[in-house]
């Protein structure tokens, strides 16, 4: 079986077509990249700034981050703000202020949610009287820090560098992973069909079901290494430009992309579970791609079918067609973006008035959508007559 | 017609293909044989203009078929070896396409598409898709298109590949009815299909012309060379390492092997009439290492 | 020339003598040639003229050949791809308006589109085994292969064409050669990409691998508003320039692609090992 699986992801890899592709959305990723990336300079202040003023939030910090906004909005309402902002260092340092501020905001927010919903825990005082975050009475820092509600230090962190690296698969990256896999796995069945080459192989010893099997493995190998592969570009551009500090802070510290989540681990914890989730998405993709190859025997057919699959969903939304029943049933049926994107991870309910569980929801979808193609496909090869 | 190939060569990126061909063809049948990788169907496709010589040329009367271009093609029926259809065709809508390509007008080619479905027997499938054909019928769907503008110069790289006898009979007798006023230039592994109807046999090796002669005269070079040898079975090899050993049947314990060699290698050997098929064994099979072993 | 003559001009030859060589020439019989020479000397003087007849053609007359050739491959092309193409080209347009209310990202994105499906149909014989028959014809497989392309290629330009009326007409505030320009420039360059990918690949492929890159290209500009902006600079003289370049490009892309299939640049793909 394993000898099976390596011939057929030679046949998968051999092909020039998805290195091709590979390379041209690399290149087109690269240069979004680079023309939205910082100045070196600028990017060393904001390294410099976050470092003096970032980390675990102090009382002292956040004095320092009021005082240094109220001076700003003062110059800005002088009219002097252009000229400031001009200034490197001033600019990062506007930043990490801004950072504190938006943390504290959101803790406030947290908090006259907490006070309607008394279920949530509160177990330190308020003692500040311009906000109503707790503080420690005592403690071994210089200065005391600032908790937020869920007891834990609140994090200043420059957020850009993971917060474009979880993103990346919601905004960009998806559409290149689709795309990856459906190049890569439209021609898995058809174009053996075509050369006839499929009498050859379900003579064989091994046999149809087994033939398939490996097939479905290799199938699913190769969508995992296509994502790798993908997602190994921000890490390295961020990683290489930003640095990729801040891995092991709070997944809740982002506010930027992690307003109201549930999630309670690290952002790296975060993005391995996204990962796994988005290659499984990426894995019912290729199964449903293979399938569609395994009932032509042309190659655009199962490419063409596929791709208006997957981006039939990112089209109604995008056109703002109406809600007819039509429109949502087609936007439940066919959620392989979603399923990419990997979205589902930490929200616990829909937004559509109800209460239901939407991860149970969407795992369940999962579930199917790997279930089923690949059944289909067993089924499909089984009973296919060679021509 | 009179076709004439002069010292033409051809070089791919990695081999020589053919070297130095130089021969003359005229109005009858010409029998191409040689082992694979011999230069046949590279040969064909020069002739067939699909391809240029590296050096050399092909003239038709005199005249370079480069210089002629399209017009020599006008003169060529060709079937190569590995041919390709649109599946979605009907045979009756390929041969129409065919004839277009060969820029016959819609009047000549009606009649001619007909006969030529009646010719190769498959009248009642020209509205089928080519899809659904056997490789038998696609054969001979080939065959019809290459005589479809009566060509002077008819090249058929296999055309018997996928035949059942009987169409192989019919083809041969058909291309014998034909070959009066045309040159024929037929290639095969089988050579029954050439040894009674070709006017000449060239045998091509290693990209040279090694020989082109009547059959009649290649076949005398093997008079008193021919045996068959009865011997029992275990025996056999000896014998081959020995000598060039053809058609071997088993009868029983013993085998009755058709054996090459310039004086009677057995006892009971006993002399046997040459075939062109000896003429095959006999200048592309393996030659006995020396001394034997 | 009679006795008479004879006697006169040759006074001193005897009688005797004259008598003899006109016996001579009484019974001399012409010889005849093998009657399966005659028939050759006949089969070749009627090919000979058949080739002087039919002297090699001027490029006026070559281009009118090419016209009616491209008017005789049209009922032989695939029905499924003006099909497909056109369903395609339709809900796409609608579609994309329906994103965008200006047409100028609906013209850009499908501009090309049934360019780079027909580029498969255009080189369907390589890839199903027909072209060395085609090859050898009058009419050889790079004549149909260009006449292929100029059919698909007028299709192309006649659909955006019709697009570009109809979006003008409606009231949208485009004018006409303005929507013409945004048309131009990835229909000439994509083509002309399209063409030195399918050089190296088999045509479904290299029609795969060009609809998806483009789609991405396309969707990347859609989800980029900043990005898309600069599709309205194509309106002017950068639009012209960006449109002849890509059309000069494409042109000596098809070029090369014919080369490759004529006989004249060697067909080392028909390298063979038999």
């Amino acid at each position: 079986m394993i000898g099976l699986i390596r011939i057929e992801l030679f046949k998968l890899y051999a092909q020039r077509v998805v290195y091709i592709a590979a390379v041209v959305f690399a290149l087109l990723y690269i240069f979004q990249f680079y023309s939205s990336l910082p100045s070196a300079a600028e990017r060393a202040e904001d390294r410099t700034a976050f470092a003096t003023y970032g980390g675990p939030l102090t009382e002292a910090k956040l004095q320092w981050a009021l005082d240094f906004n109220d001076a700003y909005e003062e110059e800005r309402a002088a009219g002097r703000a252009d000229a400031l902002l001009r200034d490197l260092r001033y600019r990062a340092e506007l930043k990490v202020s801004m950072e504190i501020l938006n943390a504290v905001r959101h803790q406030e927010q947290t908090m006259a949610l907490s006070e309607r919903e008394p279920q949530l825990k509160q177990p330190f005082q308020d003692t500040l009287p311009h906000s109503q975050l707790f503080t420690i009475p005592e403690s071994d820092f210089d200065s005391p820090q600032v908790y937020s509600t869920n007891g834990k230090p609140i994090v200043i962190v420059n957020q850009e560098a993971w917060h474009r690296i979880v993103l990346y698969i919601q905004e960009v990256g998806y559409l290149f992973a689709g795309a990856l896999v459906i190049l890569g796995l439209a021609g898995s069945f058809s174009s053996e069909a075509s050369s006839g080459a499929d009498q050859l192989l379900y003579s064989s010893r091994h046999g149809r079901g087994r033939a398939t099997w490996a097939k479905l493995a290799a199938g699913a190998i190769y969508c995992v290494s296509a994502l790798a592969a993908l997602m190994l570009l921000p890490l390295t551009l961020y990683g290489l430009h930003y640095g990729l500090d801040g891995w092991d802070v709070h997944f809740a510290d982002y506010r930027r992309m992690a307003s109201g989540t549930s999630f309670g681990g690290s952002v790296l914890a975060y993005y391995s579970l996204q990962m796994l989730l988005s290659a499984l998405g990426c894995i019912a993709l290729g199964w449903l791609t293979m399938l569609l190859s395994a009932w032509s025997r042309h190659l655009l057919v199962p490419a063409l079918v596929a791709g208006v699959i997957f981006l039939l969903p990112f089209m109604l939304i995008m056109s703002g067609i109406a809600d007819s029943p039509l429109v949502l049933f087609l936007l439940g049926l066919f959620q392989h973006i979603g399923l990419i994107q990997a979205t589902y991870l930490d929200r616990p309910s829909f937004e559509w008035g109800s209460s239901f569980n939407y991860n149970a929801m969407m795992y369940g979808y999962l579930a199917l959508s790997l279930l089923l193609p690949a059944a289909a496909v067993l089924l499909t090869l089984r009973r296919k007559q060679v021509m | 017609m009179r076709l004439t190939i002069e010292q033409v060569s051809r070089r791919f990126k990695r081999r020589q293909a053919l070297e130095a061909i130089d021969c003359e063809l005229t109005p009858g049948i010409y029998g191409l044989i040689g082992p694979n990788g011999a230069g046949k169907t590279t040969l064909m496709r020069i002739l067939a203009d699909v391809l240029r010589p590296s050096s050399g040329q092909v003239a038709a009367n005199g005249t370079p078929t480069a210089t002629l271009g399209e017009r020599y093609r006008d003169l060529l029926g060709y079937l190569p070896q590995e041919l390709g259809f649109y599946s979605y065709f009907t045979g009756e809508r390929f041969m129409r396409y065919m004839a277009y390509l060969k820029g016959m007008s819609g009047a000549q080619a009606e009649g001619r598409i007909t006969a030529l479905l009646r010719l190769v027997h498959l009248e009642d499938q020209r509205s089928r898709k080519i899809g659904h054909y056997s490789g038998g019928m696609k054969r001979r769907l080939g065959i019809a298109q290459a005589l479809l503008n009566d060509p002077q110069l008819l090249i058929l790289d296999e055309p018997t590949a996928g035949l059942d006898p009987k169409e192989r009979i019919r083809l041969r007798n058909l291309l014998s009815d034909i070959s009066g006023e045309r040159i024929v230039l037929l290639s095969t592994h089988i050579i029954t299909d050439i040894e009674y109807i070709a006017k000449e046999v060239l045998l091509l090796k290693e990209g040279r012309l090694a020989r082109q002669d009547t059959p009649e005269r290649i076949l005398s070079e093997l008079t008193g060379k021919v045996w068959e040898v009865e011997t029992p079975a275990e025996r056999l090899g000896e014998l081959e390492r020995a000598h060039l050993v053809g058609n071997v049947q088993r009868r029983g314990s013993d085998v009755r092997a058709r054996v090459i060699a310039e004086a009677r290698p057995a006892g009971n050997a006993m002399p046997a009439e040459p075939r062109l098929e000896d003429i095959y064994l006999y200048y592309f099979g393996d030659l006995p290492e020396e001394g034997g072993s | 020339m009679n006795r008479k003559a004879i006697n006169d001009d040759l006074g001193d030859v005897p009688e005797a003598e004259l008598d003899r060589l006109e016996r001579l020439l009484d019974s001399w019989q012409t010889p005849q040639a093998p009657a399966d020479e005659i028939e050759r000397t006949i089969a070749a003087a009627s090919l000979e003229l058949r080739l002087r007849a039919t002297p090699a053609e001027s490029w006026p007359q070559r281009m009118l050949r090419l016209l009616r050739l491209v008017a005789g491959e049209l009922p032989f092309m695939s029905r499924s791809f003006w099909l497909a193409s056109l369903l395609l080209y339709a809900v796409g347009l609608l579609s994309l308006l329906q994103l965008q209310q200006t047409p100028e990202l609906a013209l850009f994105a499908l501009a090309p589109v049934p360019m780079l499906l027909g580029l498969g149909e255009s080189l369907r014989s390589r890839d199903v085994g027909m072209l060395e028959l085609e090859m050898s014809c009058r009419y050889n497989g790079a004549s149909v292969m260009l006449a292929k392309l100029s059919i698909v290629g007028v299709y192309t330009a006649a659909l955006n064409s019709a697009a570009s009326l109809w979006l003008s007409g409606t009231g949208a505030g485009a004018q006409l050669g303005e929507l013409t320009l945004v048309w131009l420039t990835p229909f000439t360059l994509t083509t002309a990409i399209a063409l030195a990918v399918i050089m190296r690949m088999r045509g479904s492929q290299a029609v795969l691998l060009t609809l998806a890159v483009w789609g991405m290209c396309c969707l990347l500009l859609l989800l980029s508003p900043e990005l898309g902006h600069w599709i309205g600079r194509l309106t002017g003289g950068l639009g012209m320039m960006t449109a002849a370049l890509g059309g000069c490009a494409a042109l000596w892309q098809g070029w090369r692609v014919a080369q490759r299939l004529s006989t004249e640049r060697g067909a080392d793909w028909l390298e063979t090992d038999h």
